[in-house]
């Protein structure tokens, strides 16, 4: 019963979210556009990983039971602790690889070092033997998870009906109240991960990130806040709907993920975090379009032909320069990352019809996006 | 009977996601997002290196208490578990863990938010050595951190009242039984059950010093910068090992952001970027599950402390974003339309090129200076728009904001 109220449960908070999509649209069309990396990593093309030194991981089991607490850590030797630093590291390298910027280069001259001091030490005395290495990327993990064992308590009203056995008596119904004792598993998980970007030739820090994640998640027990139960599901319902970036382990929220699939799904959050920082990434935004004088235009806006979109806008712009046209051209641009063009195209219009929200609306966004990534321009222009 | 509730939260929550979305969707918001200086005068400093960060022992202050309404009225009932929480104290001995996190913290936050070039992030003495820049043009940083943890996890007696409630009985004997009952529970009667519970309580201290690589001398004064964390999870309410009024105290000032109301609606916003981005889906940590019922980790408590103490610095050293919203008033229609694309230099140009401008015009210029971190600029057009129009609250309330 608890499964087909989850499963209904879950179907209408997808359709909701459709639903919810749909309405929001409001003649907008979603664009596929390119948003700059927040660290500026132009000339940085090949990458060396060295390794993820340990600042600390405890895996741990708890028990409660009546009250009485007990710990009981999981003793790692070194050689499991480094594996387990390993497979975070091989997150991040997995989805470095999976950006078309840079070139991850295998060497494990790098990854045998002890620390990041020890990396330091070897960078500024240039002591490495791999060649073509324009930067390096190590970092530190510190983890703890722990799952726990125990028991809520609670007071319950529990319902006693009997029917009536003749006409005139309205029968018994009568709430007893019983305290309760309800067992429940949980996890709690928390990986924080420093990465480091260090540019070899001249020697420089590009950018350090210290990212922290957590998982928790609860079965049995007593039924949590409504909020939290929905909270659940609509997390559960995404899980669900499969994704080429997860693993294709199927997780339930019934049972427990093991500790190392907590660790991998913690690492590649944290992972995707740092790829978003250095590496230019595609991302799907709504943005209205005008209603120009090609009506051709729109339909390829909408259906992410922006190279023909453009060759079109161009040849009509040119014999009647609309503003409409020059807003959509400049939408063009803004989507395949030419965001100098879109400038000047968007001023264009802007220029032509002053008053239009739309218009100022796109140079508003060229604008943001240079106020918080200075080095936009020239990282864009080098790719 | 249960399932009728789910449906009608749910139908209701469904409506409510619907007008959120229609609301928020197609109306044109205007949330600036604005650069601030930093608090602290910085000249000449280019570069950042990280110095020694360790614990030291020592008492850290207990926050003063506050003394707010609702924990008045609820003064009775609250108890005050053994041991009591009377002071916090740091000891050496506890390592250098939490001193090395807040390391990784500030360097995140002077990598991502400063203008700052970092050179050594580990703290080492043997950091890069070759080139290296202008040693007057280079700063480092030291901390001495305190940093006291206590975690209780153990049981407390509560009392629980059980009693046979008929179903036919009118809204006022039931009202009446369940009031009885909830007195004798506070006054322990009924069975009295070990209730287990998990209590944290945290405090960070730092003192902060910037100082120059050539000579050695401040370049900004040392600062100690507090903060604080408790909270429990399980058994009773009322009771906690920190007299009410100092945990209040926290909860107040450090622990603001943890409200549950808001996040339902994020919930819903998180749900919508797993179709429009999926990177950034993953990026956030959406997918990772997340049950508020579950005990943070000794580690989660640790690295949340020395956030906090890290943005705080700094933004004390370093211009820094955050987002407002501010009032555009009706000037020049092309200006303010460029204000509400967020193009603020189209702006200043467009408003400063003008003839003649209003006082509307001169706040809406000051408006984009604002936006664009340029308060000193912001504070002129204010002034003048102030000078235009004695009395209006807006242009007074844009000249308090910016003030020193």
């Amino acid at each position: 019963m608890k499964l087909f109220n989850n499963y209904i449960l879950n179907k209408l908070f997808l359709m909701l979210l459709i639903s919810a999509f749909l309405i929001s649209g409001c003649a907008k069309a979603t664009l596929t556009v390119r948003s700059p990396a927040e660290i500026n990593t132009s000339k940085i093309k090949n990458v060396a990983v060295g390794g993820f030194e340990i600042g600390q991981i405890i895996l741990k089991f708890k028990t409660e039971r009546n009250g009485v607490w007990q710990t009981h850590p999981i003793l790692l030797s070194e050689e499991q602790q480094k594996s387990i630093s390993r497979s975070v590291r091989a997150r991040v390298i997995n989805l470095l690889t999976a950006t078309p910027y840079f070139k991850v280069i295998f060497s494990d001259e790098f990854e045998k070092l002890a620390s990041d001091a020890a990396l330091q030490q070897l960078v500024s005395v240039r002591g490495y033997k791999t060649k073509n290495i324009d930067a390096v990327i190590n970092g530190k993990i510190w983890l703890e998870i722990e799952r726990t064992d125990g028991v809520d308590l609670s007071k319950e009203g529990l319902e006693y009906f009997r029917p009536p056995r003749s006409r005139n008596s309205i029968g018994l119904n009568l709430t007893v109240d019983q305290v309760v004792w309800w067992p429940y598993k949980s996890t709690r998980g928390t990986l924080g991960l420093e990465i480091k970007l260090t540019r070899l030739l001249p020697t420089e820090v590009v950018a350090t990130t210290f990212e922290t994640r957590t998982y928790s998640q609860r079965i049995g027990g007593r039924n949590g806040e409504s909020f939290q139960q929905i909270a659940d599901s609509l997390t559960s319902a995404l899980a669900t709907s499969n994704s080429s970036k997860t693993d294709s382990i199927e997780s339930s929220a019934d049972v427990l993920p093991s500790f190392e699939q907590i660790i991998a799904d913690m690492a590649l959050s944290i992972a995707s975090g740092f790829v978003r920082r250095v590496a230019v990434t595609e991302k799907v935004v709504s943005y209205s379009i005008a209603s120009g004088s090609l009506p051709n235009a729109k339909i390829l806006i909408e259906a992410g032909a922006y190279d023909v979109a453009i060759d079109q806008l161009q040849k009509a712009t040119a014999e009647n320069p609309d503003p409409n046209d020059l807003y959509n051209l400049g939408l063009c641009f803004e989507a395949i990352g030419d965001y100098g063009l879109a400038d000047s195209t968007y001023r264009e219009a802007w220029k032509t019809d002053p008053e239009n929200l739309l218009f100022a609306q796109g140079l508003g966004r060229i604008e943001r996006l240079r106020r918080e990534n200075p080095q936009l321009q020239r990282q864009l222009e080098l790719r | 009977m249960r399932k009728d509730v789910y449906l009608v939260k749910l139908s209701a929550l469904l409506l409510l996601c619907l007008s959120v979305f229609l609301i928020t969707s197609c109306a044109p918001k205007i949330s600036f997002k604005i650069e601030r200086p930093p608090v602290q005068q910085i000249e000449n400093i280019n570069y950042i290196e990280l110095g020694n960060f360790q614990i030291v022992s020592g008492k850290i202050k207990i926050p003063s208490e506050t003394a707010s309404d609702s924990s008045q009225i609820f003064s009775r009932t609250e108890k005050l578990l053994k041991p009591a929480i009377t002071k916090l104290n740091s000891k050496k001995e506890q390592g250098d863990l939490t001193a090395d996190l807040l390391r990784a913290a500030l360097v995140h936050e002077l990598s991502l938010q400063s203008p700052y070039q970092l050179i050594n992030t580990t703290g080492k003495k043997d950091g890069f050595s070759g080139v290296l820049p202008e040693k007057s043009e280079i700063a480092i940083l030291h901390g001495k951190v305190k940093y006291a943890e206590i975690i209780f996890e153990s049981q407390e007696g509560l009392s629980y009242f059980t009693n046979v409630k008929n179903k036919g009985a009118t809204l006022e004997q039931s009202l009446l039984a369940s009031v009885v009952s909830m007195g004798a529970e506070s006054s322990g009667a009924g069975f009295v059950i070990a209730t287990p519970y998990v209590e944290q309580i945290a405090a960070l201290e730092v003192e902060f010093t910037l100082r120059r690589k050539n000579d050695d001398s401040e370049v900004v004064p040392s600062q100690s910068f507090r903060t604080y964390f408790a909270r429990k999870w399980g058994g009773s309410g009322a009771s906690s090992h920190l007299p009410i009024m100092v945990k209040n105290a926290i909860k107040q000032k450090y622990q603001s952001d943890e409200d549950i109301t808001v996040s339902l609606l994020s919930k819903i916003d998180q749900a919508g970027l797993y179709f429009t981005n999926p990177n950034e889906y993953y990026a956030r940590g959406f997918n990772l599950r997340n049950n508020v019922q579950v005990p943070q980790t000794p580690l989660d408590l640790k690295i949340r402390l020395g956030r906090q103490i890290a943005r705080q610095y700094v933004k004390q050293i370093s211009p820094y974003q955050e987002t407002t919203e501010l009032l555009v008033q009706d000037g020049n229609s092309v200006a303010v339309n460029l204000i509400r694309g967020n193009a603020y230099q189209e702006a200043i140009a467009f408003l400063q090129a003008l003839n003649e401008r209003t006082a509307e015009d001169e706040h809406n210029l000051g408006l984009a200076f604002e936006a664009g971190g340029e308060i000193s600029q912001a504070r002129i057009h204010y002034e003048t728009a102030l000078e235009m129009d004695n009395n209006n609250v807006v242009f007074k309330a844009a000249l308090t904001r910016t003030g020193d």
